[in-house]
């Protein structure tokens, strides 16, 4: 299980090996969504949303003027994170905590819009299926952005 | 207190759109922790621990809050910075 050392120092990240793949996989999907050949869906809708909530016409303006650096900011920060995450197990040096907070937010944004997570969802009960691994994913993902907050702020 | 007001009135009474300052709005959402929430606001704005806490509550008990004003420019910056730390941000004119 990934442990978060932060008691003293530049925070540590300490990783397995399935979970090193699982991140990257899970950074490759996000990639994904943001490309610009993606079908638009209700994760890219989630990830680079409108910038008015009912006038579609200031909205596309503003889409216009702050899309393509947005989209480009947010691969910036997967592809930070994939350089920084080891080969297989092993410990990653947090020194720039913020990449990895958004990249880790918009893996857990896209896994909430696909698991429907609201304030209430609770962790699964055990892992029988798609869906429940994904959102056991989801909590350890949470726990773990959770963590980084903590550190980053001491 | 004493006001001393100027003898000439300048309000011409017209109010041209870039007078009519702009905001930027953040909404509550499922899935993005209070604490990053806060951690955001004061990074991106340089509010204090106290300031940024309040404005997180007050999107998540509220279901949003005004988090900036300014000009439209202004606020397009803020809402492009806020979006790429993942919050649901959007802006609208102050009125």
């Amino acid at each position: 299980m990934a442990r978060l050392h932060a008691a003293a120092g530049t925070p540590t990240l300490e990783l397995e090996d399935a979970e090193v793949e699982l991140l990257r996989g899970l950074l490759g999907e996000v990639a994904d969504e943001l490309s610009e050949d993606a079908t638009a869906g209700p994760v890219r809708e989630r990830l680079l949303p409108d910038a008015h909530r009912d006038d579609p016409e200031l909205a596309a303006a503003v889409r216009d003027l702050i899309e393509d650096s947005l989209r480009e900011d947010k691969l910036a920060d997967i592809a930070a994170v994939l350089a920084a995450l080891p080969l297989g197990a092993g410990a990653v040096e947090l020194t720039e905590p913020d990449p990895w907070l958004r990249a880790l937010n918009d893996v857990r944004l896209m896994l909430g819009v696909e698991l429907g997570v609201t304030e209430d969802t609770d962790p699964p009960e055990g892992v029988q299926d798609r869906t429940q691994l994904r959102l056991a994913i989801y909590f350890w993902l949470t726990h773990l952005q959770e963590g980084m907050v903590a550190s980053a702020v001491r | 207190m004493v006001t001393t007001l100027p003898d000439t009135d300048v309000d011409t009474g017209e109010s041209t759109s870039a007078d009519v300052p702009w905001i930027t709005l953040v909404w509550n959402d499922p899935v993005n922790l209070m604490s990053y929430v806060t951690y955001v606001f004061q990074r991106l704005f340089g509010y204090d621990e106290a300031t940024a806490t309040k404005l997180m509550l007050d999107v998540h008990h509220k279901g949003r809050a005004v988090v900036s004003h300014g000009t439209r420019e202004r606020m397009e910056h803020d809402v492009a910075r806020l979006q790429a730390h993942g919050l649901w941000a959007t802006l609208q004119r102050d009125r």
